[in-house]
């Protein structure tokens, strides 16, 4: 059972601000001295092994992912909307951020510039090398271009990169 | 050796992708939680938050509705009947230092880049329950200390001119965490 916010919470005054130090309820709660030489299973292995379990969906889940990039970047094509545009944008944020975890870390890379590219010049960003976007992280799933060991994908990222940086002004080189 | 037993822990997860909804209740699984609830935008997350009184929350930034930040605000209500001393962590894809700072200054306990790992997410419950840091309010800010190292031995005047140091090495840190 979760605890109760603490009513009375000790406070220190000072001139411009007060310092609150509520009692450390969940620590006493949860956290349990032990034996050191009590062998327990590790629970950051059990999660990661609880991770890998569900890995013959990652493919699926990643599919999904771009058919909401692709769906996002068709609408945004047509309306060129503010609206349609932050929607590219969250579908790449969620690829940046889950395409490592689905194995797929280069195809994150390329939402990521993507994501740089909406930062700066949302409705002015260039539909063709949205495009090229796009399509990139499409490839790279469809051909099963995963990581940094895979030269032709990494060429890809630079190429990608480099016109990112001959399109928006002041763009760092490792942006 | 101090352990944390994970099944006495409910915690709330707020994010609007069901994959990382699904990521991360399977790692909190992992670690042994059992009461894992979940949200899928800011609405419902408070909903939740009010109803269930989570332990600890685990909140997305982007999501529709109100945001992650917006969420954390709305909790961070000295005057809430609610606990708005609740450990907020804050799992996100915006790993920019402006985006850092915002979250801090929102009230954020703990700050997590996704792409995630087991072991960053483990660690930043475990400093929520073992390590956590008093609260501040002033006439504009109300979360935890945003000062994470030395405040207890400071004797000198209480003038917060070395915060944009702290703040650096504070992020230099949590940036350390996100490449594990």
């Amino acid at each position: 059972m979760a605890d109760q916010p603490p009513l009375d919470v000790p406070t220190e005054t000072y001139a411009d601000h007060i310092i609150l130090r509520p009692p450390n309820r969940l620590k006493a709660r949860v956290a349990q001295r032990v034996d050191p030489d009590e062998r327990l299973a590790d629970p950051v292995r059990r999660a990661e092994h609880a991770l890998t379990l569900l890995e013959n969906e990652f493919d699926q889940w990643m599919d999904s992912e771009i058919n909401a990039l692709e769906d996002a970047r068709r609408r945004a094509s047509i309306t060129h909307s503010t609206g349609d545009f932050e929607e590219l944008y969250r579908a790449a944020h969620d690829i940046r951020g889950q395409a490592a975890t689905l194995g797929f870390p280069l195809a994150g890379e390329v939402a990521d510039g993507l994501c740089t590219m909406i930062e700066r010049l949302a409705e002015a960003s260039p539909q063709s090398l949205v495009d090229r976007h796009v399509e990139a992280v499409r490839a790279m799933v469809r051909e099963d271009v995963r990581d940094r060991d895979h030269p032709l994908g990494v060429a890809l990222v630079r190429r990608l990169a480099e016109l990112r940086r001959q399109t928006i002004p002041g763009l760092s080189n490792d942006a | 050796m101090i352990r944390v037993d994970f099944t006495k822990l409910r915690i709330l997860v707020v994010d609007d992708n069901a994959h990382m909804r699904r990521i991360v209740r399977t790692l909190l699984h992992g670690f042994g939680a059992r009461e894992v609830y979940e949200a899928e935008d800011g609405a419902a997350g408070l909903e939740l938050f009010t109803s269930h009184l989570p332990d600890i929350l685990i909140v997305d930034w982007s999501m529709p509705i109100f945001d992650g930040i917006e969420l954390v605000q709305m909790i961070r209500r000295p005057e809430s009947g609610v606990n708005p001393y609740v450990p907020i962590i804050m799992l996100t894809g915006h790993s920019e230092k402006s985006r850092v700072l915002r979250a801090r200054d929102a009230g954020v306990t703990e700050f997590l880049c996704k792409p995630i790992s087991a072991k960053a997410l483990h660690q930043r419950v475990l400093n929520c329950v073992l390590h956590p840091r008093a609260f501040v309010r002033t006439k504009d800010y109300f979360g935890p200390d945003r000062r994470r190292s030395g405040a207890a031995a400071y004797s000198g005047p209480e003038r917060r001119v070395n915060e944009t140091v702290l703040i650096d090495s504070g992020v230099d840190r949590i940036r350390e965490t996100v490449n594990q």
